[in-house]
């Protein structure tokens, strides 16, 4: 049929379009909504996108992103020639119309951070040559200009961190576990009625938690807003729901933004977690927020397996000793805690505020976080950690 | 056959509820009784979330004794499978039977018929509380779910929502009278919400002054009713104040047997020193409870050290 031909060639040039825009759609999904769409009313819009945003859609998270798309790519198509919708059938409804200048408005109209057009992107990937990214890396944070600051955050989504694993007390099935799977072994043996294989069942390995505890305050304006987006990345890593990723910020109080970071785009989540921040840019209070993190968090978060950052320069208002009583029993509690320390890039830097020498013993690693090479860095003392 | 009794028309009110359960030593707070009544009356599962020792494990114990039926505990740990929550074969059985059995004359399909039967299956808790004993369903208590990890939590979906368990070998086992079930949890995690929503949730509190009073009272009967005001007082007071673990009626109980035991007959700043070790059980919330000590029983209106 050569209606129905139109339809998926237009089905299809929507999919790509969602798959620019960063959703996954597979092949087999938008495969089904071409066969729902059979079933129902082409000419009913809602029942269209109703049957998109079931079919491609799996992801609260997403649906807003889905219906802006739907509607600036069907929309415009529709009303392109209202009346036609009334004469003519199916086919002409679905024709593609000339799409080629239409869809480059589309992406510079959608997209907060690609502003330039495609042909641009394609100059910059062939600019971005090994040594440039290699100087990037090793340029502060503080001093990046807005394009290298583009530049690193695509740096940063390819970073791949992975806690260590711990031993989990569940079984799978494997070929040399210690443990005899009678279950497996007994059905297998039925079948032949001698025991001619035995399988067995060994731990399971998981990932530990991650819980990173980020400052967003005066002091740390400069790397704040990339280090969020950072977390955000982190958070985007997160694949498997046996996983648990937590953030907090902290300035002169504690905000817990596990939920803001989930949203799709890194600018939208972190515009929502400004609005939620109440303390933005002011003082710090290390010790208070900790404290509020040990009494509140730490029992519901499974603080005891879980790998535990903090992100902070150290300058602190409370007192140093109630800082390291708090820092004490996060440390007693957690598997492993790790401070990121901005100013530890700069080679003269000694943490001599109060803050920081009240913390100094109660971590295992002081690392610095000041520039992309020292998230590598991380990622590399991720690995050596001790699996298990 | 006796006649199913039916948990749901047991109790008229909430009022009745909660006297039963007064009959039997168990003291609750209004809310908690309602959510018990509805729990009943509704036939769904109870989440009761709340810290450690207000008391979460107690009312399905007590539940247990007033409704006369018999309590299946399923205690959770990180690990738990369904081998030892659900059901298990007995292969030791298993393999007898197939020895005894000539392989030839059977029909292999008949054999495995035979062997995969309910004979031969080793019925775990959860498996247990779908069956009624004389016509009483069991009360299920799957004690501090949050210990368990979240694979475990899928097993509980299908038992929860439908009153049933697929066994792949035998095929769907179903309770005639579905159990009572309740679920506790310390919250060192957060429950599913796919379960969560399967439940009636209650977050049990730190009772009232005169709820504890009352508790403290029925369960140590010895007590004067002067010091059991004191230390109710004093016990309400630590828990306003800000400690990492504050004391739960359990322990405030606990502590009410230790002063009995050094025959105290009121508090007092050396008394309270000694025994606290009963009632808090960080050394920072001791220490800092022994720095304010003073403070802390002027405020409870009890005497203080110069007047001792």
């Amino acid at each position: 049929m050569a209606q129905s031909g139109y339809l998926l060639a237009h089905l299809i040039k929507f999919a790509i379009l969602l798959r620019d825009k960063g959703l996954k759609i597979t092949s087999e999904q938008l495969g089904t909504l071409a066969l729902a769409l059979e079933h129902l009313n082409l000419q009913d819009v809602d029942e269209v996108y109703t049957a998109g945003k079931l079919s491609l859609i799996n992801r609260k998270e997403d649906i807003p992103l889905f219906a802006q798309l739907f509607e600036s790519y069907f929309n415009l198509s529709f009303s392109k020639k209202p009346q036609q919708l009334e004469t003519d059938k199916r086919g002409k409804l679905k024709r593609p119309p000339k799409e080629r200048p239409l869809e480059v408005s589309l992406f510079q109209q959608l997209s907060p951070e690609s502003q330039t057009n495609p042909d641009q992107e394609t100059l910059v990937d062939k600019r971005f040559s090994y040594s440039v990214s290699e100087r990037l890396k090793h340029k502060a944070f503080s001093k990046l200009s807005s394009s290298e600051t583009q530049e690193i955050k695509k740096l940063m989504q390819r970073l791949l961190l992975k806690p260590p694993l711990r031993r989990s007390r569940r079984q799978m099935p494997s070929l040399k576990g210690h443990r005899l799977d009678l279950r497996r072994s007994f059905r297998y043996a039925l079948k032949y009625q001698e025991f001619i294989k035995l399988y067995h069942r060994q731990a399971k390995n998981k990932l530990r938690p991650l819980i990173i505890l980020a400052d967003i305050s005066g002091s740390m304006e400069v790397y704040s807003r990339l280090l969020l987006y950072f977390l955000h990345s982190l958070k985007g890593q997160i694949l498997c729901q046996d996983q648990k990723f937590e953030s907090f910020t902290f300035g002169t109080r504690l905000t817990r933004i596990s939920h803001r970071l989930a949203r799709r785009y890194p600018d939208d989540a972190i515009a929502a977690i400004s609005d939620e921040v109440k303390d933005w840019a002011g003082g710090t209070r290390l010790a208070s927020c900790l404290h509020d993190f040990n009494r509140r968090w730490s029992k519901r978060l499974g603080l005891n397996r879980a790998l535990v950052l903090i992100i902070s320069d150290g300058w602190d208002q409370d007192d140093p000793k109630r800082l390291s009583q708090e820092m004490a029993r996060l440390h007693q509690n957690c598997y492993k805690l790790i401070w990121l320390n901005p100013l530890l890039g700069s080679a003269n830097y000694q943490p001599l505020s109060r803050g920081m020498q009240a913390a100094l013993e109660h971590i295992d690693q002081f690392l610095p976080v000041h520039n992309f090479a020292s998230l590598e860095a991380l990622a590399l003392a991720f690995h050596k950690l001790k699996n298990l | 056959m006796t006649k199913p009794t039916r948990y749901s028309t047991l109790f008229k009110d909430v009022q009745e509820l909660q006297s039963e359960l007064a009959k039997v030593h168990y003291i609750a707070e209004y809310e908690l009784a309602v959510a018990v009544f509805l729990a009943l009356k509704l036939s769904r599962p109870l989440l009761l979330e709340g810290e450690p020792g207000v008391g979460k494990t107690e009312i399905v114990k007590v539940l247990a004794q007033i409704l006369e039926a018999p309590l299946i505990r399923l205690q959770c740990y990180e690990g738990l499978d369904q081998y030892s929550a659900l059901y298990e074969w007995d292969y030791a059985r298993q393999m007898l039977e197939l020895r005894l059995q000539d392989p030839h004359s059977k029909d292999p399909d008949q054999l495995r018929q035979n062997i995969f039967s309910q004979n031969f299956l080793i019925k775990r808790p959860l498996l247990q509380a779908l069956e009624s004993h004389e016509g009483k369903a069991p009360v299920l208590l799957i004690d501090e779910l949050d210990r368990a990890d979240a694979e475990f939590e899928a097993f509980l979906l299908e038992l929860l929502s439908d009153w049933q368990v697929s066994i792949p070998e035998i095929g769907t086992i179903k309770a005639n009278i579905p159990p009572v079930v309740v679920i506790t949890s310390n919250r060192t995690r957060d429950i599913h919400d796919a379960l969560k929503r399967r439940c009636f949730y209650h977050w049990i509190d730190y009772p009232s002054f005169e709820k504890e009073y009352c508790i403290l009272c029925d369960k140590v009967p010895d007590l004067s009713q002067k010091l059991a005001q004191s230390i109710v007082a004093f016990v309400q007071e630590l828990r306003r104040r800000d400690l990492y673990k504050a004391p739960g009626v359990a322990e405030s109980l606990d502590w009410s047997q230790a002063l009995l035991a050094l025959d105290a007959k009121e508090l007092n700043p050396s008394i309270v020193g000694l025994s606290l070790g009963s009632l808090l059980k960080y050394q920072d919330d001791i220490e800092k409870t022994r720095e304010l000590l003073n403070d802390i029983l002027a405020l409870a209106n009890l005497p203080l050290m110069g007047q001792v």
